[in-house]
């Protein structure tokens, strides 16, 4: 193997080493944040966008995506974020159909909230 | 070609730019999305329809799920550098890293059957609550996914390391696709610790 080649990989080696460094460091600030006790809603919107420059990071890098000049792999990641996307927003559908038992169902038809008829979760 | 033998098991298509496994391990990761994308959708179907849901640390361990969750993102680094050292031609080396990825991942499986093993004692099954049942469901595909992992990997390690002499450039295309697998697992568990253990 010639010495340009090896001082290549070399060099790769070094940017998976510092993108672990990044992983691990952006594991230990949501944790970090967790120990905060931020506001509920404030502490979802951290955790996520952590996890999605998480994603970024080892997608792009360690699965190569930033540097696949392939066409064909976009198309299908672009379908499947088209898919996920949609599967995920299905939940919103229940404020407009709420299932009977939940809060929604109850907000919706002015019941009262009961413990015994709601998703408890102890 | 006359010969029946299969084209682009090694060599990338032009018009794709892909071999044939590397197209294929991409399409299955993409039908893995969506599989954990429904779980996921449907964990906040139920968070937000739920009067009351528990911060997931005032029932699990955030300390094993950070300590499980050091485990995969050092094997993701193990397995890349597991698949450069075969690009650089070191089969000893290859067996090193590979060998520590398979370590991490049953490190990881022995910390999530202790947690397992420690909410049974305390009587928490999956019907115990909503909680519980999505906790179980999710962790367990993904160790599922986790234990299909060690197995691709150990049979790379061991007997499938065989074909190095044969065919060299397609092991290393092996090892590539298993560490986009593996990747890929350790990206689900990069979502599920913050979601069920810290939120």
């Amino acid at each position: 193997m010639d010495a340009t080649k090896v001082e290549e990989i070399k060099k790769e080696i070094r940017g998976y080493y510092l993108i672990f460094a990044g992983l691990v460091s952006l594991s230990l600030v949501t944790v970090g944040i967790y120990y905060l006790h931020l506001p509920l809603g404030f502490a979802v919107f951290c955790a996520l966008l952590i996890a999605a420059l998480q994603v970024f990071l080892a997608a792009g890098y360690f699965m190569h995506l930033i540097s696949e000049k392939m066409i064909i792999l976009y198309g299908v990641l672009a379908l499947t974020a088209c898919f996920a996307i949609a599967e995920l927003a299905l939940p919103s559908i229940e404020h407009h159909n709420p299932i009977t038992g939940t809060i929604h169902h109850q907000e919706k038809h002015h019941e009262p909230v009961s413990e015994t008829e709601t998703h408890h979760v102890p | 070609m006359s010969t029946g033998e299969i084209p682009y098991i090694v060599k990338p298509r032009a018009d794709t730019g892909l071999y044939n496994a590397k197209l294929g391990i991409w399409l299955f990761l993409a039908s893995e999305v969506m599989l954990f994308g429904a779980l996921f959708s449907s964990y906040i179907l139920l968070r937000v329809g739920a009067t009351d849901w528990p911060r997931g640390a005032s029932i699990l361990s955030v300390p094993l799920g950070a300590l499980n969750t050091t485990f995969l993102i050092t094997s993701s680094l193990t397995i890349i550098l597991s698949w450069i050292a075969l690009r650089m031609k070191d089969l000893p080396k290859f067996k090193i890293y590979m060998g520590v990825t398979i370590l991490l991942a049953l490190a990881f499986l022995g910390i999530k059957a202790y947690e397992y093993s420690l909410k049974f004692q305390h009587h928490l099954f999956p019907s115990k609550s909503t909680f519980m049942a999505v906790y179980f469901t999710l962790t367990g595909l993904h160790a599922c996914h986790i234990i299909g992992g060690v197995i691709v990997n150990s049979y790379l390690w061991g007997p499938g390391s065989r074909m190095w002499k044969t065919d060299p450039e397609r092991f290393t295309n092996r090892i590539e696709i298993a560490g986009l697998y593996w990747h890929f697992v350790d990206l689900v568990w990069l979502f599920l610790f913050p979601v069920l253990y810290l939120l």
